[in-house]
């Protein structure tokens, strides 16, 4: 079966600083995968390449079969980013921005208005929807954007710290969709530092440190590395990263 | 007063801000920068000089005929300030930096807006200082001692102003609210900034006769009320005449204005930088039935541009105020028409003005689409190429710019000859693309809100720009006067120009 990403030997640089360096990494198609990492660690450099937003000094990248670097456009109808600043228009009502994206995916109007009302609908902002965005808050800035990154439905869809400044009910719901997501078929990788976050959601875990990857499984595989299955995420985490400063 | 939390360290506070962004806007250009403000210094330096040296021959009489001449120098700069004191308060409450922190402090409310007017009132004034500094540095010299008194009468009419740009600002924030203040404040600006040139230019198209008949008019009208010794119009005059106890009568006018504008602005203070913080809060809308959407990625582009646009009325009173300065023209090419009297040069004449003005449009409007994008990562995270969305965001530039171009050109077609209307066409509509493509091979990304700094850049590009623009502008102007052979000249130059912008474009990072 294809896998949903398929990196291979990817390096970037920034100066003399290797951000990420020669990362071997797969997702598999239905999986949610959790990159956990220090700051620094390159795994938004990581995204950030798959996506076509940096150039990778080497390495490969397939996006369910599709070369991102040689045809990135073909890679790109298939993914969604959502960074952890949501890009959003101020100006431009929730609707309008869902038109919007759904304008550069090439999504048919008549799919994109049904699409977007079930997403307003399950995010809560249904009677939002003609307001402008520049009066949200954080949460529902976030959930906009959300709303954006999935209104085309991608097959791999990648979020950068989804629930930074999120509250309690807002950021269970993004986990909620997110593992629906997943259920429902669809890639789903996200970076967090929240690492219950990852513990509760993810399929499998990565560690990736100085733009390596440490160490990836599921849950039971990480603590088996750490030597007991009564160990936390966060004993795991821990003792990978400090070995490996 | 010198301790923390007190006005000199709020003043401190403020001086050093204002010194960090000064020099952060020209980072990494301070070659540049030395050149540029020595060769100010050298020409401010010369021209002080022979200021200096004239008048230091002249006796500062107070008659009625000099303060009259004084107070309506006064009057006209007294109105600059307040225009640009007007929009510097708003600004300040809008780009609140760290507005809220010193809000939430313990320091006292007037305080916090004491210093903040009084850099207001030092930003106003500095400009002018600056400029009678380079004169007043020489007096000394050549014993014109007398005219030193100008010095400190200009510095109290910038608290004089800003006092009065408070008050309009109060006054403007209880009858249209924050958001209208900010809107209006920026057109004022603009209204008083473009009326003196509009009301300098005038002249330049009227019958000599009649300009002098004007002038005297004008003056014999003014001169009386603003210079009567007796009036209290003539105090700032009388002031900078150094006339007996005037220059404290002044001061204590000038600060006390000040003051107590501050101590009045501040009872609403608190209350209106509240309302501006919350300006993004959410209306009440009606909310309408789920609705179609656009479909195609060209469509949705230029859309989302328009909408953009349409709702930053501040944005758009910035790019539509700038054709104000061309209505001078608009009216003597009326009423040329009206008289029968253009000839062939003259509607050359307004055929390159017509084509500056879309150009100079397009460029506003292109910098906007092309560079100007909130959400880049986004557009590149589509499965869109680059050409595309510049093709699109161009497009959203060009159109309203043709359409700008289209009456003028019709006009031009009715009115002078067919031809004319159609050199005119080919002209712009070359002025536009040239623009548009200019913008999206050497895009100067920036936010929205920087729009008035969107021409920094290499100063080869800028001249490039320039030269491709003033070529189309000459060809239009040689075609419609009659001679489409000698167009083709600066048509080529612009061509040139344009080739070498093209080749000079930087390689995409993705």
């Amino acid at each position: 079966m294809t896998n949903a990403l398929s990196v291979r030997a990817l390096t970037k640089k920034f100066g003399e600083k290797t951000a990420v360096d020669a990362l071997d990494l797969d997702i598999r198609a239905g999986e949610l995968y959790a990159l956990l990492g220090p700051n620094g660690a390159g795994k938004t450099t990581t995204l950030r390449m798959v996506t076509g937003l940096l150039k990778p000094d080497s390495g490969t990248i397939h996006v369910f079969g599709a070369d991102a670097i040689a045809d990135p456009i073909a890679a790109k109808r298939m993914l969604a980013w959502l960074p952890d600043e949501p890009a959003l228009y101020d100006k431009l009502t929730a609707w309008e921005y869902l038109e919007f994206i759904a304008g550069l995916w090439g999504v048919d109007a008549k799919t994109a208005a049904p699409r977007a009302e079930e997403l307003l609908k399950f995010l809560g902002l249904w009677d939002n929807r003609d307001e402008r965005t520049e009066g949200f808050s954080r949460g529902m800035k976030q959930k906009t954007a959300l709303a954006g990154a999935l209104i085309h439905d991608p097959k791999l869809l990648m979020l950068d710290e989804p629930l930074t400044g999120l509250d309690a009910a807002v950021a269970r719901q993004v986990k909620d969709l997110l593992q629906e997501r997943a259920r429902s078929g669809g890639s789903v990788i996200l970076t967090t530092h929240i690492l219950d976050v990852a513990e509760r959601v993810a399929d499998r875990i990565g560690i990736i440190q100085g733009g390596k990857l440490l160490a990836e499984g599921t849950l039971a595989e990480l603590r088996g590395r750490a030597g007991g299955a009564s160990a936390t995420l966060e004993d795991v985490y821990l003792q990978l990263v400090s070995g490996a400063a | 007063m010198f301790g923390p939390g007190g006005v000199l360290f709020l003043l401190r506070h403020e001086m050093l801000l204002t010194w960090r962004a000064f020099r952060a806007s020209g980072k990494g250009r301070h070659v540049r920068r030395i050149i540029f403000y020595s060769i100010m210094i050298a020409v401010l330096g010369f021209g002080g000089y022979w200021a200096a040296r004239f008048l230091s021959e002249v006796e500062p009489k107070p008659s009625v005929l000099m303060l009259g001449i004084t107070g309506g120098v006064f009057a006209i700069l007294c109105s600059l300030m307040i225009s640009q004191a007007l929009m510097l308060i708003t600004e300040s409450l809008y780009q609140r930096g760290d507005l809220d922190l010193l809000l939430s402090s313990p320091v006292p409310l007037w305080r916090v807006l004491i210093v903040r007017m009084s850099a207001i009132a030092i930003n106003v004034g500095l400009f002018y200082l600056i400029l009678t500094a380079a004169v007043f540095v020489w007096l000394p010299s050549f014993g014109g001692w007398r005219w030193m008194a100008f010095a400190p009468s200009l510095l109290l009419l910038t608290l004089f102003s800003t006092a009065v740009a408070l008050v309009l600002a109060r006054l403007m924030f209880a009858l249209i609210g924050p958001k209208n203040t900010r809107i209006v404040a920026q057109i004022l600006g603009s209204l008083i900034g473009a009326a003196f040139f509009i009301a300098s230019q005038i002249p330049r198209f009227t019958e000599d006769e009649s300009r002098a008949q004007a002038m005297r008019d004008v003056f014999d009208a003014i001169v009386p009320v603003v210079g009567d010794p007796a009036s209290i119009v003539s105090l700032p005059a009388r002031a900078a005449f150094g006339l007996g106890f005037d220059i404290w009568i002044w001061g204590l006018v000038a600060l006390g204005s000040f003051m107590l504008a501050v101590w009045w602005y501040a009872s609403r203070f608190a209350r209106d930088a509240a309302a501006i913080s919350g300006l993004g809060s959410r209306r009440k809308r009606n909310v309408r039935a789920a609705r179609g959407m656009r479909s195609g990625v060209n469509a949705t582009l230029i859309a989302k541009e328009w909408r953009l646009l349409r709702r930053d009325p501040l944005l758009l009173s910035q790019i539509l105020l700038p054709l104000l300065y061309f209505a001078p023209l608009f009216a003597v090419f009326g009423s040329r028409v009206g008289e029968g009297d253009l000839t062939r040069i003259s509607a050359a004449g307004f055929a390159s003005a017509f084509v500056l003005l879309v150009t100079s449009f397009a460029a506003s409007l292109a910098w906007l689409t092309v560079s100007a994008e909130d959400a880049p990562d986004l557009i590149a995270s589509a499965p869109v190429s680059r050409d595309q969305v510049d093709v699109a965001k161009s497009m959203a530039a060009a159109v309203p710019s043709v359409m700008l171009l289209l009456p003028p050109v019709i006009g031009a077609a009715i009115l002078v000859t067919p031809m004319a209307g159609m050199w005119m066409l080919i002209g712009g509509a070359a002025a536009i693309l040239s623009t548009c493509l200019i913008a999206t091979w050497h895009q100067t990304p920036g936010s929205r809100k920087e729009f008035r700094r969107r021409t920094r850049g290499s100063l080869m590009l800028n001249l490039g720009r320039s030269f491709v623009a003033m070529g189309w502008i000459a060809a239009t102007g040689l075609a419609v006067a009659g001679w489409p052979l000698a167009a083709i000249i600066p048509a080529i130059i612009s061509g040139g120009f344009m080739l070498a912008l093209h080749e000079s474009r930087p390689p995409r990072e993705v």
